[in-house]
């Protein structure tokens, strides 16, 4: 690998406090390094002249991978139509799609806009080695994946009878031989409800069959999230979303994280909260609930949100919430995809347009950015389209320029749904945010989050080599008029370096190289007696509940193209 | 401007072995241009990309004229069924083909012309907007209509294709308009969702004749395989006359489908169909069998 130079950056990084200053980066064997070590006259020089550097971006929240997206792929083939773009071999490989595209494109389009890391959300732990294989699949970003626990029968057996070391044994044990590497929660005890024919829950009421209700759910995950010390919080997509005035279940759940909250840090992360921000008691009446999330958020610490945020447009919704998807899917009326997963959880996929002229979609727009552009503390808040849910990821940048532009916002205020407005807050505000606050919120919080803020999100000495570049010199344009400046340069980064490799030049692909797959293994600390203990409850358990064998189901890191596999060490 | 007409004789040099996308190949695309241009359009040649020339011996005038309704593209050769997306988008012109064509041909079309003298493959006209497309021989399945997962009136919208001989199952799936008549016979599910138009069948259609149609208007003046029992019948008529062709015999009216619910009409011939109709023609009181 040789050693990489870049020469007059603008450089922005915001965990080591630079706000913009022209600096030179140094790279070596996947690692920034000082500049001045890389002098061999081997090393390649990219002159930026002045243009934007950042680390490489990181999306928290985005669907890419297991078998929602590919039922997707499968129920959708008009997504697809005329969207195939040749190969260029040996540098890029062919692709296809727009809101399910295939695993090339997932990759290529992350890194034209410069990101590095994503995260795929959900998914259960039955299908994770389908998910894995399509991870591995994805070229150039570094990727992880969450794995779904609020409905799986063995961690509800064990909440139910208040063995809360055992669950965290068990939660612990899942995320080790699934490769996973967080807790997710959706619309908790909601799919154990489902398959029993029962409509989704609120926060207080009892899950069929069990001794519990959603509140005790998030509580039991997160306290054992906490204990096993996961350098994610529990990831949490709240009760009754997508119903009108389900805002009060958010503020709720968003309390919640104080609860149980062992360490000097957030311990509750809420998902995609336009789905979940509704006021009003009907559709007729919806108003945005987002001023009141934000307002929690300013006060609540525990807590941290994406946004959900909704970009008009040709959207697939794909959710573990298999309720609301029935629900979707009777307003939607075209199709639908349902299926149940064997004890674990139950999923839909509807697809969904979203239009302007809309009084629904205009209210869903709204609530995303207010909550963005009223909350105080950005370390907190996260862009995200939930893709495929609410947009594609590919529309981040028109979110860029909504939040760094008010003319730009103005422009669309003008073509949306005009009575919905009066319902929204959205108009009144002026904030405008810079692009340090952006590289906060795309960069250096998201990688805090995750608990990778050591090597991920900045650009300081011994991160790993992830960089975009981008053609635009903040010293010259004013984004906040320009805002058509600010959809072009994000689009397509000028230069990506992932791990060392140049992969964009000139906003093309140049080469296709994989990245790593992070996971978590909680289970190595967990004292030697309680693990023997748990593996004989487990396996009696197992044999009753699940139609594969124990030995099948726990996937071995050679599985795993490039996995970085990272044990904790401590357990309270 | 000149108000000549202009000749593009394209001849495949030699049979293709892989499919050929010839999407580019139109007359408004090669308005205006030098023939050395046009020998350098990109085209791919299954999964390669490469040019005109390298797969045609091209015949054509110095320099083209800007209007693209004074070009012609003829194109022949053997082996042209390997060729798809032939006047792909195509806004005006004529493309005249010698033998048979692959399929996608005229697909998303809207002005000019494509007649071909020999067959056609699947997806003819799908999703067509206008222009009219003529096919002296058979014709493949999906004509006229929209693509797989697509909402049902994403079909043909407007224009007209004519087919000589006979033509596949699924004629004008989920089209919205325009016109498709075939001469000689249809397999099955003609007007499979349709939502509005006119499909006439002048020879034998298949089963399931009118699935789910929401509107439009469908007649057959052969055999049908039977009438879905989503259908109403409405009345008896004398003869049904559509597009300049006039069908001097009695014709049952039916109107359905009623599943989605709809308002199609479909008109079938009473002489072939006795069998298939009679137990439904005593649902209406006045009638009297010839
Ligand atoms: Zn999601």
């Amino acid at each position: 690998m040789v050693d990489i130079i870049i020469k007059n950056g603008f450089v922005i990084d915001p965990l080591n406090n630079v706000k913009g200053e022209l600096m030179d980066v140094g790279i070596r064997n996947e690692k920034i390094v000082d500049p001045s070590e890389v002098r061999d006259p081997g090393s390649i020089v990219i002159d930026a002249g002045g243009r934007l550097v950042l680390a490489g971006g990181i999306d928290i929240h985005s669907h890419i991978a297991g078998p929602k997206v590919n039922i997707g792929r499968l129920m959708r083939p008009e997504d697809h139509y005329l969207t195939n773009i040749p190969s260029k071999l040996p540098f890029r490989r062919a692709m296809t799609g727009r809101t399910v595209p295939n695993v090339f494109a997932i990759g290529y389009k992350y890194a034209l806009m410069g990101y590095t890391l994503v995260a795929e959300p959900a998914c259960t732990p039955l299908k994770m080695r389908h998910a894995h294989d399509e991870l591995n699949a994805i070229p150039i970003i570094d990727k992880m994946v969450f794995v779904l626990v609020d409905s799986n029968w063995l961690a509800l057996d064990l909440m139910s009878e208040k063995q809360k070391d055992m669950l965290k044994t068990y939660l612990a044990w899942l995320l080790y031989s699934t490769k996973a590497y967080a807790l997710k929660l959706v619309d908790p005890g909601s799919d154990a409800a489902w398959m029993m024919g029962r409509p989704s829950l609120d926060l207080n009421d009892q899950v069929p069959g069990y001794n519990l209700t959603p509140r005790d759910i998030i509580q039991l995950t997160g306290e054992a999230n906490e204990a096993l010390n996961l350098p994610h919080s529990i990831h949490v997509h709240c009760n009754r979303l997508g119903f009108p005035g389900n805002y009060i279940t958010t503020l709720n759940t968003m309390k919640l994280g104080k609860d149980f909250a062992l360490r000097n840090r957030n311990s509750i992360h809420i998902t995609h909260v336009q789905f979940t921000g509704y006021g009003g008691d009907s559709w007729a009446t919806l108003e945005s609930g987002g001023e009141a999330i934000a307002n929690e958020l300013n006060v609540n610490p525990y807590v941290t949100l994406d946004l959900g945020q909704v970009t008009f447009g040709e959207a697939t919704t794909m959710t573990a919430d298999a309720p609301f998807e029935f629900v979707l899917y009777h307003l939607t009326r075209w199709k639908w995809a349902s299926a149940d997963v064997e004890n674990e959880t139950a999923s839909g996929i509807v697809p969904y347009r979203y239009r302007k002229r809309s009084y629904v979609n205009t209210v869903q727009w709204a609530i995303g950015l207010e909550v963005l552009l009223l909350s105080k503390d950005l370390w907190r808040v996260f862009i995200t389209t939930d893709h495929p849910n609410a947009g594609v990821f590919t529309d981040y940048p028109k979110i860029y320029a909504w939040i760094m532009s008010r003319r730009y916002r103005e422009e669309t205020l003008k073509e949306v749904n005009q009575s919905a407005l009066r319902r929204c807050v959205l108009p009144s505000i002026d904030r405008e945010l810079t692009l340090y606050e952006l590289a906060i919120i795309t960069r250096s919080a998201p990688a805090k989050l995750l608990g990778l803020e050591k090597e991920k999100g900045h650009l300081g000495i011994g991160a790993s080599a992830d960089i975009a570049i981008y053609d635009i010199d903040p010293r010259a344009v004013d984004l906040s008029r320009d805002y058509e400046r600010i959809l072009k340069t994000f689009s397509r980064a000028w230069c990506v370096i992932k791990g060392g490799e140049i992969v964009v030049k000139d906003g093309e692909i140049v080469q296709t190289i994989y990245g790593r797959t992070y996971s978590v293994d909680p289970y190595t600390a967990i004292p030697d007696d309680l693990r023997r203990e748990f593996e004989v409850y487990l396996k009696d358990r197992f044999r009753q509940y699940y139609t594969v064998s124990l030995n099948n189901f726990i996937i071995r890191g050679h599985e795993i193209k490039k996995l970085n596999e990272i044990r904790l060490k401590s357990w309270k | 401007m000149s108000q000549e007409k202009a000749s593009i004789y394209a001849k495949l040099k030699a049979k293709p072995s892989v499919p050929i996308d010839l999407r580019s190949l139109k007359p408004d695309r090669v308005a205006g241009l030098k023939s050395s241009d046009i020998k350098n359009i990109k085209i791919m040649e299954g999964g390669r990309e490469t040019v005109v020339e390298e797969i045609f011996e091209v015949e054509s005038p110095a320099a083209l004229p800007q209007n693209p309704e004074n070009i012609e593209i003829i194109i022949s050769g053997d082996g042209a069924s390997k060729i798809r997306y032939l006047g792909y988008k195509m806004n005006g012109g004529r493309i005249v083909v010698e033998g048979n064509i692959g399929p996608l041909a005229g697909y998303k079309m809207s002005r000019g012309s494509i007649v071909i003298k020999g067959s056609a493959g699947n997806w003819l006209g799908a999703r067509m907007k206008g222009g009219s497309i003529e096919v002296f021989g058979d014709a493949g399945s999906f004509i006229g209509a929209k693509l797989p997962g697509e909402k049902f009136s994403k079909g043909m919208k407007d224009g007209t294709i004519t087919i000589h001989g006979s033509a596949g199952s699924y004629i004008g799936l989920g089209m919205g308009g325009g016109t498709i008549i075939v001469e000689k016979s249809a397999g099955n599910m003609v007007g499979g969702y349709m939502a509005g138009g006119l499909i006439i069948v002048q020879g034998d259609c298949g089963d399931f004749i009118g699935a789910r149609m929401s509107g439009g208007r469908i007649i057959a003046v052969g055999r049908v395989g039977g009438i879905l029992p989503s259908f109403y019948i409405d009345s008896v008529v004398g003869e049904v006359r559509a597009r300049g062709r006039i069908f001097k015999k009695p014709f049952a009216l039916f109107v359905g489908d009623v599943l989605t619910p709809g308002r199609g009409t479909i008109a079938v011939s009473l002489e072939e169909n006795k069998t298939v109709l009679q137990p439904l023609l005593k649902l209406i009181e006045e009638v009297k069998v010839p």
